[in-house]
């Protein structure tokens, strides 16, 4: 990609610290006040401004112990590098909005983080445990929902929900109790019954949701959780997930829509091309911009060559 | 219209069968096979120019007419694969259905039914050019008509089948249907020289032309009156000096073709406006199953039912149990009827011994059965990965539903041919080798499965007539462990066996021998299978799923 061979200064992947990333895009608690001046010539000084309120000071995330911890992951299919040397942390207890292009490497980098797809090499550690040394223990603590895999769709939504907590060792009763709550709250209730083969694209993504919760996991990580979900179910989806980050657990979830996780998270990876381009605090990677606008800039935007298309809207 | 569907009626079968070198060579060698036989079929008929055109007329108009009538019903077989141009992709673009039929019918004519129709079109036009030039004539409009004919009904009985397929569960049905249907006919080929004598010799030599289309004539009779035969008993009216009856069938076949066009073009025209499959409310699963209280709680029990529930409700699962159930009980049928045909009685006592053995056969399958259980998950599999299930605790969960569903299949098989024969003193061995090949093979079955995978069309598409199992070499290699391994791990019951016959005493032995050797092949089986899983998750992932 053309934008790859520009310097970039939140290119962060050959940071060996794995916390660097986060610390490097920190913005310093400083406050904008005027500076005294030796000799002041009043005369060629501009009016007087008031002076600029000092930014909201994002909250402490744990890096100490961070929830995801990337360190030189890399994949690559055929002559294609999808993910290279991505190195990368995710505090506790917050909201990683996880963007980038179509093609960037975000599906790619978050199958291997639930352990779908083996890296070439690089670690991955999930809260105290390496993916790909502890499996089992690692998987324990996460509730996933993949794109584009299909869930055991000949189960109704209420027997998939059941099977996914028992996967994970919920007494039947106990599975039973939280999949009805589940359905519930998003508005599956009534079709519980009915095979999720038989489901829309929206309920299929709802029900891909609950069974990512139903184990109550410590972190979730969602590939596009709101594709295809309407807004009511979406704005339910929103409520669960700032109830699960306030009651102290993490979420990853990856999007194209800006605004969504804008409005959204706290704290934002951006990926292109399988390289890592800024991750911090959401107020300090879009460095006063909008995320859209920001992330165009980060990208590489392309303006649109008006000249080739001017037949468009002018009829046959 | 007509070059532009029809150029991409030819690009994209070509790109289809160019995905993979291996879909090509095979396509290839299958395509080589069916122009050579119908090259041969082709010969044939236009040596048929020398008989009587009585003969020539009882012979194409049977033939024909069959063909005619299969070839729409053959359009079932590929239904969901074949529609390359479905009328449902147009709907987006500002075509009506009347601009739409004509190219849709040519893209019809492409391919390798119209190459086969081509081919057969030669020899059918030198048959019957042996007479007059009129009745050459009919012969071309005959089979223009007919060759149209095919291809209409066949297009409008999918048209109207995509129609019933739309809903998931009408494809279910559909599936599990066709493969009764296949089975069904399957034994009735099988039984069909059993019940017409000797069943030696080959028919299409030793009989002669004439006895073929006197045979036929009855045939032919009733078929040059049914729509399947009018186009083709043209020239045979003609031929026979009947010209008004020549007309009346040409035109009826016309009538026909104006009454199929305009139901394939309601069908088209209802295609480009409602493109969408039908969503439906779905079918509501009432209660929860009567077994899931065999199971314990916890991952391997979890497993367990929804293996249960899939081997129920996925129709692919459903066609391999019923297929398993079934070739035990059309062999067994086979075999009786083959015995009372060689005139021995079933009452015979080495045929009684014969007969009680092959419960086994249903047993046998069970490795097969078990062994592509985790392909069938397809990227469902992902569900239970993300879950950090262990190997064994698959391999184990799945063991268990097959076992809850073989082993009292093959009890009520047993105790079926036992009771109705009476031969109870091969009980222990018989139930002895049924044991060690059906705890064996579902051992089998899960340690080959840990190893070998291939990707299953996913459910719901009807898949006849086109490949549902994408592995390649591995898959053979897989399926041939599975079909071979039984027969070793069964050779200490089957050497007490055996000897059983000499020495009494030795029928509890291959009794013992059969449930210690099948347990313990059981337990390795899920062991080293489920090892092998926990080390290769993501490649088994990869493989399963499905890229079409």
């Amino acid at each position: 990609m053309e934008t790859m061979t520009q310097p970039n200064p939140y290119q962060l992947d050959e940071s060996p610290n794995p916390y660097e990333p986060l610390r490097a895009a920190a913005p310093t608690p400083e406050y904008d006040s005027p500076q005294p001046s030796e000799s002041p010539d009043l005369s060629t000084l501009p009016p007087p401004t008031p002076p600029t309120p000092p930014t909201p000071t994002p909250p402490a995330y744990d890096l100490t112990h961070p929830a995801v911890e990337i360190v030189g992951l890399h994949k690559s299919f055929g002559d294609k590098h999808a993910v290279d040397n991505l190195t990368m942390a995710v505090p506790s207890g917050c909201m990683f909005g996880f963007v980038g292009p179509n093609g960037a490497g975000k599906t790619t980098t978050l199958s291997m983080v639930t352990g779908l797809l083996r890296p070439d090499y690089g670690t991955i550690r999930l809260l105290d445990f390496d993916v790909w040394e502890h499996p089992v223990a690692a998987k324990a603590l996460i509730g996933v929902l993949p794109d584009g895999l299909r869930l055991f769709d000949r189960l109704s939504g209420l027997e998939m929900l059941q099977l996914s907590a028992e996967l994970h060792g919920i007494s039947p009763q106990v599975a039973h109790e939280r999949a009805q709550q589940l359905l519930e709250a998003l508005d599956l209730a009534k079709d519980a019954d009915i095979m999720v083969a038989d489901y829309s694209a929206g309920m299929t993504k709802k029900i891909g949701l609950a069974c990512a919760l139903v184990h109550n996991p410590k972190l979730l990580i969602l590939d596009e959780p709101f594709e295809a979900v309407d807004p009511v179910s979406g704005q339910v989806i929103r409520e669960i997930l700032r109830q699960f980050v306030a009651a102290g657990g993490t979420v990853i979830m990856s999007s194209h829509v800006m605004e969504l996780v804008e409005t959204l998270c706290d704290v934002v990876g951006v990926i292109a091309a399988g390289h890592l381009l800024a991750a911090g605090p959401l107020e300090s990677v879009r460095a006063g911009k909008s995320l859209q606008d920001r992330f165009v800039e980060l990208v590489g935007g392309r303006d649109l060559d008006g000249e080739g298309l001017s037949w468009l809207g002018q009829g046959h | 219209m007509i070059k532009q569907l029809g150029i991409l009626q030819l690009k994209l079968t070509w790109r289809e069968l160019h995905s993979s070198r291996l879909t090509l060579i095979v396509s290839l060698l299958m395509y080589l096979g069916i122009v050579g036989g119908v090259l041969r079929a082709s010969i044939a008929l236009a040596d048929l120019s020398d008989a009587s055109t009585a003969s020539l007329a009882a012979i194409t108009v049977a033939a024909f007419g069959l063909l005619t009538f299969l070839w729409p019903v053959s359009m079932v077989f590929v239904m969901g694969s074949n529609e390359i141009l479905d009328p449902g992709r147009f709907a987006l673009y500002p075509i009506s259905g009347r601009k739409l039929l004509p190219g849709l019918l040519a893209a019809g004519f492409l391919g390798m039914g119209g190459l086969c129709m081509t081919i057969l079109w030669v020899g059918y036009q030198i048959a019957w050019s042996s007479g007059s030039v009129a009745v050459s004539a009919t012969a071309l409009l005959g089979y223009a008509l007919g060759f149209t004919l095919c291809v209409l009904s066949g297009r409008t009985l999918s048209a109207l089948l995509t129609k019933v397929f739309a809903k998931r569960k009408a494809r279910d049905v559909g599936m599990v249907g066709l493969m009764l249907f296949i089975i069904g006919l399957s034994f009735l080929v099988q039984m069909l020289p059993m019940t017409m004598g000797d069943g030696e010799g080959d028919i299409g030599v030793s009989i002669s032309i004439e006895s073929l289309a006197s045979g036929l004539g009855g045939i032919a009779a009733v078929m040059s009156w049914t729509p399947f035969g009018w186009p083709w008993a043209v020239p045979a009216a003609a031929a026979a000096g009947n010209w008004g009856l020549a007309a009346l069938f040409a035109l009826g076949t016309l009538a026909l073709l104006w009454g199929l066009a305009w139901v394939w073009r309601r069908e088209i025209e209802r295609g480009l406006v409602s493109p969408l499959e039908v969503g439906g409310t779905g079918e509501r699963i009432k209660g929860t199953g009567w077994y899931d209280r065999f199971f314990p709680a916890g991952p391997v029990g979890s497993i367990a039912k929804r293996s249960m529930r899939y081997w129920r409700r996925d129709p692919r699962r459903l066609m391999g149990l019923m297929s398993m159930l079934l070739v035990p009980v059309i062999s067994t049928v086979s075999v009786l009827v083959g015995i009372n045909q060689a005139g021995e009685s079933i009452d015979d006592p080495v045929v009684s011994i014969v007969v009680s053995y092959l419960p086994v056969l249903f047993a046998f399958m069970a490795a097969t059965a078990t062994m592509w259980d985790i392909s069938y998950d397809g990227s469902a599999l992902g569900t239970q990965i993300v879950a950090g299930v262990d190997g064994v605790t698959d391999r184990r969960g799945r063991a268990w539903a097959a076992l809850a569903i073989f082993v009292p299949l093959q009890l009520v098989y047993l105790l079926g041919v036992f009771i109705y024969f009476g031969v109870w003193e091969q009980f222990p061995n018989v139930f002895g080798l049924s044991v060690a090949i059906l705890l064996g093979g579902v051992g089998i079955g899960s340690w080959a499965g840990g190893y070998w995978q291939a990707a299953q069309r996913p459910a719901g598409q009807l898949t006849f007539g086109k490949s549902s199992m994408v592995g390649g070499g591995a898959t053979f290699l897989g399926a041939l462990v599975g079909l071979l391994a039984p027969l070793v791990i069964v050779i200490p019951t089957v050497v007490c066996v055996v000897f059983s016959f000499w020495h009494p005493w030795l029928a509890a032995v291959a009794l013992l021998v059969g449930v210690g050797s099948g347990a313990l092949v059981l337990h390795l089986g899920i062991v080293l299978g489920g090892r092998h899983l926990d080390a290769t998750w993501p490649e088994v992932l990869e493989r399963v799923t499905w890229k079409g």
